[in-house]
């Protein structure tokens, strides 16, 4: 039950800004700040609608910290961050290989510097893990 | 890894949901472990064993398990 009063309080609160922001959008005129106005407040409000009513049924509550906590759902999103993780790895490597091949050498680095970036970070936790179990 | 689970289960007149609520995991997650897609830890696949008052190796074949990693490895 804490988690979903935490959660309810995080979404209200970004709801909250959410508005802030359409409203600061609509007095300057701001497209960008109105956008991501609508976005926080639509996505944050139907999560807070979603918690509220699982605040009131503690069945409905129930079932959804079990699922949260279920270990194959973990398991799914473990596996599934992971196969995203390298896909996209290999996918810059083309990248950088056909960019480099076509001369457009701007792209080609600054690609290349999130490639080495992300697999520095990966071996770094990869150390740490490998220390700490 | 193929297990008794759907047996006991069906021994004892418990449904997947019944157990799933008594080991505190979705029904989905019984529904893998029972057709063997997914391997528990050893945390589900103990308070498995606990609900129908057994040992873990009693109810999980321990051997499909290695024979499935070693055919991974192969491939």
């Amino acid at each position: 039950m804490k988690e979903i009063k935490r959660k309810f309080k995080f979404f209200l609160t970004l709801c909250l800004f959410g508005l802030i922001f359409l409203i600061l959008g609509l007095i300057s005129l701001n497209s960008t700040v109105i956008g991501f106005g609508v976005i926080a407040t639509v996505i944050s409000l139907l999560k807070t609608i979603e918690f509220s009513k699982l605040l009131k049924n503690k069945e409905l509550a129930k079932e959804y910290v079990t699922l949260i906590h279920d270990e194959r759902y973990k398991y799914i999103n473990m596996r599934a961050y992971s196969s995203a993780f390298w896909l996209t790895l290999y996918i810059e490597f083309v990248a950088i290989c056909i960019l480099s091949l076509m001369d457009i050498q701007i792209f080609a680095a600054a690609l290349g510097c999130t490639f080495s970036f992300k697999l520095i970070i990966y071996l770094l936790f990869n150390i740490y893990f490998s220390k700490k179990y | 890894m193929k297990n008794s689970i759907s047996l006991l289960r069906k021994e004892k007149n418990m449904t997947q949901i019944d157990l799933a609520k008594k080991v505190s995991v979705s029904r989905q997650t019984i529904i893998s472990v029972e057709n063997g897609k997914y391997n528990p830890s050893l945390k589900l696949a103990y308070n498995i064993a606990q609900v129908f008052n057994k040992y873990i190796e009693d109810i999980f074949d321990f051997n499909t398990l290695i024979e499935n990693e070693e055919e991974d490895d192969l491939i």
